[in-house]
């Protein structure tokens, strides 16, 4: 099962990509790593060995960086998780190239219509679309978003430290993944809006929208868990 | 054609990469990425072949300089990965240090990537190179070597700013290469010995070696080159 699910901080994409990761082990079987870590200075991955965050100084240091370092670190990180052609992975991801895509060009000064590596976000979104559609055709894109008041609200509700989204750009950044989901090449896409929904309520409503999209593979999966289960073996 | 040239700094591993580039757009007629940008801090920019567009600034360099080990793993490994291809591909390539020259230099130099670490080089060497073999089998490494005394002749004459090896490791850099050149699973590989050779000798070994690893559209380019067709 590969996730990508996308969507304006504070619209609950974390939130979903881990209560979907645990579903998934509880009736898929198996583990499914979330890698979230597409908002600068927390971009930090480690695929083996310990998985440590950065300390404070080196997040300083990150956003420190200047925007050519920052727009190289981001693109070689997009493109390592592409995964191998061909090559079996479960994959859930938060946020990702479109928090590249939006938040490179507004907030960190890379990314815009003049960028040498890649050329502008918007465009490069769909490169990193069209090789996911390659590799992985199964693919589902899951695009989240809440109201303004929801995202304000939340937003006072949940200071974090090393946020990324302003109060007065909540409308504009809503906007851009607006824009970009609907550009989206992807097909398998389902749409969420949080705003009065618990998590509890979003992750039932993805797991009834993934039902079609679910693959062959996935469902012997699912199969083979529950007979295991029942006959004590797991 | 996706060779690796490895060796300890002052080998000649820059001058073959720019040779092996001049010969592939001279001989075989196709235009490979040269990509020498795995010592700190020099790790953006394809010089000479590319605009400065994307060369770091020394402001820049200084960052990831000052940079801590763990952010400069980070900078690191992400390049190695974004340089390995992860489908298919005959693009021809010349990546000169790459993930051997990072297995070595980041845990002695750089304060990364040692046994058990994050970011455990070792690892990420054994993925760089099973992607490798599943997605560009016709990959190669070249080991350049030289004696000691050469290596240290060349780097009191012409000192890279900055420099990596000091000048008291340069043995223990030398047989470390040798080490891991020996250890790697890339199954062409071939050794030169720059010691005594000028660049064209150097260069006429390397031709002579590489025949078992050019791709069908190598052999395509050269032979249309070698054809003269139209003339």
């Amino acid at each position: 099962m590969r996730l990508i699910i996308c969507g304006i901080e504070y619209s609950g994409t974390t939130t979903l990509a881990t209560g979907i990761s645990a579903w998934a082990g509880s009736t898929i079987g198996g583990e499914f790593p979330v890698h979230d870590h597409w908002k600068f200075p927390d971009i930090e991955c480690y695929r083996s060995g310990p998985s440590p965050s950065l300390s404070d100084t080196d997040r300083q240091t990150m956003l420190g960086l200047s925007p050519k370092l920052k727009e190289m670190l981001q693109r070689q990180s997009l493109v390592m998780h592409f995964g191998d052609a061909g090559e079996f992975t479960d994959q859930i991801l938060a946020g990702f190239y479109l928090d590249d895509t939006v938040y490179g060009p507004l907030y960190f000064d890379y990314g815009g219509q003049y960028e040498p590596q890649g050329g502008p976000r918007a465009r490069y979104a769909r490169y990193v679309e069209a090789q996911f559609l390659k590799r992985a055709p199964e693919t589902v894109f899951v695009y989240l978003k809440a109201s303004a008041n929801v995202i304000k609200k939340r937003m006072d509700d949940e200071q974090r430290p090393y946020g990324v989204l302003k109060p007065d750009d909540i409308d504009a950044v809503l906007e851009a993944f607006e824009t970009q989901a609907e550009a989206s090449l992807f097909t398998r896409k389902i749409e969420l809006d949080t705003s009065d929904s618990t998590p509890a309520e979003t992750l039932d409503q993805l797991v009834a929208q993934l039902q079609p999209f679910f693959t062959d593979t996935d469902r012997m999966r699912m199969l083979a868990h529950k007979a295991l289960a029942v006959g004590g073996n797991q | 054609m996706r060779i690796a040239v490895i060796g300890c700094e002052y080998a000649g591993t820059t001058t073959l990469g720019n040779a092996i580039y001049d010969w592939s757009v001279d001989t075989l007629g196709r235009t490979l990425m040269l990509h020498d940008h795995w010592k700190m801090p020099h790790i953006s920019g394809h010089p000479p072949h590319e605009t400065n567009l994307t060369l770091l600034t020394e402001e820049e360099k200084g960052q990831v300089q000052q940079a801590s080990p763990a952010v400069a793993e980070l900078l690191m490994r992400y390049a190695l990965y974004y340089h390995t291809p992860s489908s298919l591909t005959e693009d021809p390539a010349v990546v000169v240090g790459y993930h051997i020259e990072d297995l070595i230099y980041g845990p002695r130099y750089y304060g990364y990537g040692g046994d058990g670490e994050p970011g455990d080089r070792r690892v990420v060497a054994a993925h760089i190179e099973k992607r490798l073999a599943a997605n560009v089998p016709q990959s190669a490494l070249v080991l350049l070597e030289a004696s000691p005394e050469v290596i240290r002749e060349r780097m009191k004459a012409n000192p890279h700013s900055p420099g990596v090896v000091p000048e008291k490791d340069i043995e223990m850099v030398s047989q470390r290469f040798r080490e891991e050149y020996e250890r790697s699973l890339i199954p062409g590989k071939f050794i030169l010995d720059t010691t005594s050779a000028t660049v064209e000798e150097t260069m006429a070994d390397f031709i002579e070696q590489v025949q078992p690893y050019l791709t069908p559209q190598d052999r395509m380019g050269l032979l249309a080159r070698s054809a003269n067709i139209g003339v």
